[in-house]
């Protein structure tokens, strides 16, 4: 069964449509790439799912469940900006994530902060950038989630950040469980997919295994891409 | 709920507790130095002049920064970036609203709590006898207690029509912040506009209210011909006002629940 389906699910934004009748299917336990440029409805794909935007039309379905509260508590999501409150520590984030989320695994997190030697009494607002970045990744991969649903995890990070970020991810996710990792940096998440899904201005226009892209087109996952949407 | 609630005062208590503390020890500082004034010349009476300053200057900023973090927190925790990490939480919509009203309820009653405290330090501790001054405070209770005693029913439903009107109030900023979202390019300006025609709706509706309703007006002119409240006037505004709030916690749930479209 489906863990992640979409039935001609549209969104519009006044006269402009980010998503056009998509119809999608994603089974668990596989890592999928969400490849597009930029505005081909990626992030607004990802925030449907999260509930974080009302449909226009169609049904987005996790698990088999309308988005809500049951659905969120399946869900662990990263978005694509900065969303933590600046205020608060790494303690007080952990015990937030701990209160909220019965599949936070605080030891997990610990022990990730420690090997990267983040204290956990300096608030957010005190962290440089790249270590905001680990520290929001590392709060979403400490959950035993159904779905993890990753949106631009390693934009704006240097090549070595990168590493450690996908090491990360293929270090802790449920092998069950479902990893949507939104990208346009194709090259540097190609080694860990199973699956890609090209969006192009908001409509799929390609869903099959890595392996099949590479044996029918004999070209890497990124070569194709680049050939699919050259301007 | 318990879990948002305590993230509610987490986040509160970074700008109020200081202010509550400030606001006390200032008031203890006016009480003491208030009588050397009239007596003491040049420096001293500058010291004392700037303590008595400062107490009022923080006593205004409990009032203004309660106001400005109901408001401003609802906007940023909930319609800002934050609302990427509250509107993942596996909470409902509803939660989140009522955390957040019950949370600026219990900051707004606190901040005319400890506002009462240091007044009381002041009118105590600044008189020539703190004796007299607690004579003055038994006799004041007695006659209060006499009034609440006799008026019992009226007493308890003036109590929940405070806090009625204040919860009321602040779901009416809600429901505007709410609305201003659904003007995706500018949901400050669409906020305040929301706000205007809210009270727009509200006087207009009042106004045909006390056309047409002949009991309506009788309920307030014995509100203004007895010396206390009668029970029949403070339950019709009681009434009022949880409809008032019910109206405005709707509109911000059905927004936030149903057309909720996060930048």
């Amino acid at each position: 069964m489906a863990i992640f389906e979409c039935r001609q699910l549209t969104k519009r934004y006044g006269s402009t449509t980010a998503l056009d009748h998509i119809d999608l299917s994603l089974e668990p336990g596989r890592i999928v790439g969400l490849l597009g440029p930029n505005g081909s409805g990626k992030t607004t794909l990802i925030k449907l799912a999260a509930r974080l935007l009302t449909p226009s039309s169609g049904q987005i379905l996790i698990d088999g469940e309308v988005p809500g509260p049951e659905t969120k508590a399946m869900i662990s999501y990263l978005p694509d900006r900065e969303f933590l409150p600046e205020y608060m520590n790494t303690r007080q984030l952990l015990n937030l994530y701990q209160d909220f989320y019965a599949d936070f695994v605080p030891a997990r997190a610990e022990e990730m902060l420690s090997s990267l030697d983040i204290r956990p009494n300096i608030p957010v607002r005190k962290l440089s950038k790249g270590t905001r970045e680990k520290v929001r990744l590392i709060l979403t991969m400490s959950r035993d989630a159904k779905v993890y649903m990753l949106d631009e995890p390693i934009a704006g990070v240097d090549p070595a950040a990168r590493d450690y970020i996908l090491k990360t991810i293929i270090g802790n996710y449920e092998p069950e469980a479902l990893v949507l990792i939104s990208t346009h940096l194709i090259s540097d998440v190609e080694s860990v997919l199973d699956e890609a899904v090209f969006l192009k201005e908001g409509h799929i226009v390609l869903h099959k295994s890595v392996d099949e892209i590479r044996e029918e087109h004999g070209m890497s996952v990124d070569d194709y891409f680049r050939d699919v949407f050259r301007c | 709920m318990g879990k948002l609630l305590k993230f509610e005062l987490q986040s509160g208590s970074r700008l109020l507790l200081p202010l509550y503390i400030a606001a006390i020890i200032l008031s203890a500082l006016t009480a003491a130095t208030i009588k050397t004034t009239m007596e003491s010349i040049g420096a001293v009476t500058f010291i004392v002049g700037l303590i008595n300053v400062l107490y009022v200057v923080v006593i205004i900023a409990i009032a203004v920064v309660t106001s400005i973090m109901i408001v401003l927190h609802f906007q940023r925790n909930l319609m800002g970036s934050q609302g990427y990490l509250m509107f993942s939480l596996p909470v409902t919509t509803g939660e989140h609203i009522f955390a957040k009203a019950l949370g600026a309820l219990i900051w707004t009653i606190l901040s005319i709590i400890v506002s009462g405290i240091t007044l009381f330090i002041l009118l105590t501790f600044g008189q020539d006898s703190v004796a007299e001054a607690f004579e003055a405070y038994r006799y004041a209770m007695s006659v209060f207690g006499q009034l609440v005693r006799e008026n019992m029913l009226t007493t308890i439903l003036l109590v929940f029509l405070f806090i009625a009107a204040i919860i009321g109030s602040i779901m009416k900023f809600y429901a505007s912040i709410a609305v201003g979202h659904l003007w995706g390019s500018h949901p400050i300006m669409g906020a305040v506009i929301a706000y205007i025609v809210f009270g727009i709706i509200e006087s207009n509706l009042f106004f045909l209210c006390v056309t047409v309703s002949k009991r309506f007006l009788d309920a307030i002119d014995l509100m203004i011909e007895s010396e206390t409240l009668p029970p029949v006037a403070a339950g019709t505004f009681l009434a009022i006002a949880v409809v008032y709030t019910l109206i405005y916690g709707f509109i911000t749930w059905f927004v936030l629940d149903k057309k909720l479209n996060l930048e």
